[in-house]
């Protein structure tokens, strides 16, 4: 008869070699362990548990993971007047639902433009909600998409000898060798509060791929440069500002859009609802009141602005 | 699906894997011996299956992959979600190759051990 005791410190000996290997290959995904305190038997375990409870109660409380969000809907509010609380309030909740299911049923769409009736729509029911003009054309400028999937980004130089470790989080995205295709973050070589905003909440888009990029490269760069846009995750009901930091992706990566570490993390980008699929809009805004960041819409929604 | 190991399947994985071949393995362990045999081998399954996930996920969907596991591991919606994110083409025949490979692993290990016993 084998001695099973023995058997079973093969298999833990086995095991154990799996662990330090995962250890040693997946370097960020050990520090995201260790600094959750969990182990991936863990993972297992919990569910086990979730699940035995779930079949007591009926229901499983999800936990999200927690982010350090910067919600432009409050800072919002000290820039807008009463007026667009009474234009929103015109909004019922049913009508608000509608805007959304009808956001998430774009951003489902295949990669390209809206039907024109429906990006109108969109555009003004948006623009009425978030207190801000929000469009899909400006100033006579179009991306080639609207709706499409935005990939995750690495972090970029904001000056020359910037590294990664001088940045605030999600170190684990690394950072891109070359500076952004519109150049330096830094104003007159100073690192301001705005161009560290400006970094940590940027877009790439895919300037290279505009019919008129050849004919009118120098314009065109100037007006993109930096321009405020908008992500739109309907299936998380977060939307992200930013600014047009680098151009791409590359066509052949199938994805139309870039984030930053931080608008892909805070927005949930690639949440398992959202699967990367967003709705990408410029932002109206000459006088420069709409600050970067997380909004999220829900906070929007009509009878939560009664409440406040 | 195995009466011992996963009375319910509590991965996204779980349901495409062939559990019962694990079950053989676990034949040739006492009784009381089964349940810590049964938890080391899920513990390897997990490690290489999350391996191999890792393996072909952009290095920044990892702790988006890990935070959805953390938060259900069992949730389908994650397969779903990598058959998006990963870079390989068919999301659950790696996990399946993944499984598979373990196994062989596994039983090579043990049949080297009762081998070596006999000829003591």
């Amino acid at each position: 008869m084998p001695n099973s005791s023995t058997k079973l410190t093969t298999i833990a000996t086995f095991s154990q070699q799996l662990k330090d290997k995962f250890q040693q290959k997946h370097q960020t995904a050990q520090a995201w362990f260790k600094s959750k305190s969990v182990e991936i038997p863990d993972f297992r375990r919990a569910s086990q548990q979730m699940l035995a409870a779930a079949s007591l109660a009926g229901a499983i409380a999800m936990t999200n993971p927690s982010v350090n969000q910067r919600v432009v809907s409050d800072l919002l509010k000290e820039n807008q007047d009463s007026s667009h609380h009474e234009l929103v309030a015109q909004l019922t909740s049913e009508e608000y639902d509608t805007v959304i299911i009808k956001l998430q049923a774009a951003a489902k769409m295949p990669p390209g433009h809206l039907p024109q009736d429906d990006e109108l729509y969109l555009e003004q029911q948006l623009s009425d909600i978030l207190g801000f003009g929000v469009t899909a054309q400006l100033d006579g400028n179009r991306l080639n998409h609207t709706v499409g999937t935005m990939g995750g980004e690495q972090h970029l130089r904001r000056f020359p000898g910037d590294s990664l470790d001088q940045h605030d989080a999600y170190l684990e995205s690394g950072i891109a060798p070359n500076r952004g295709a519109f150049g330096w973050f830094t104003q007159n070589g100073e690192l301001t509060q705005q161009a560290i905003n400006r970094e940590k909440y940027y877009f790439a888009v895919q300037t290279l791929y505009l019919p008129d990029w050849n004919t009118k490269h120098p314009q065109l760069k100037e007006w993109y440069k930096f321009r405020k846009m908008i992500v739109i995750n309907p299936a998380e009901r977060i939307a992200m500002v930013g600014v047009v930091g680098d151009a791409g992706p590359a066509a052949w990566v199938k994805k139309q859009f870039g984030g930053s570490p931080e608008i892909i993390r805070e927005g949930k980008i690639w949440s398992p609802n959202s699967k990367g699929r967003v709705i990408l809009l410029f932002i109206d805004d000459p006088e420069e009141r709409v600050p970067l960041g997380f909004i999220n819409l829900d906070d929007l929604r009509p009878a939560v602005l009664a409440q406040k | 699906m195995s009466q011992i190991l996963f009375q319910q399947p509590s991965t996204f994985y779980d349901h495409v894997l062939e559990w019962e071949l694990l079950e053989e393995l676990l034949e040739q362990f006492e009784e009381q011996e089964k349940h810590t045999a049964h938890q080391e081998m899920a513990v390897a399954i997990d490690h290489a299956i999350h391996h191999a996930i890792l393996d072909h996920l952009p290095i920044e969907h990892h702790t988006v992959y890990l935070d959805m596991c953390r938060s259900g591991v069992h949730e389908m919606s994650i397969l779903e979600w990598l058959e998006i994110a990963t870079t390989h083409e068919n999301i659950i025949a790696l996990i399946q190759e993944t499984y598979i490979t373990v196994y062989a692993q596994l039983k090579t290990r043990l049949s080297i051990h009762q081998s070596g016993l006999t000829t003591l």
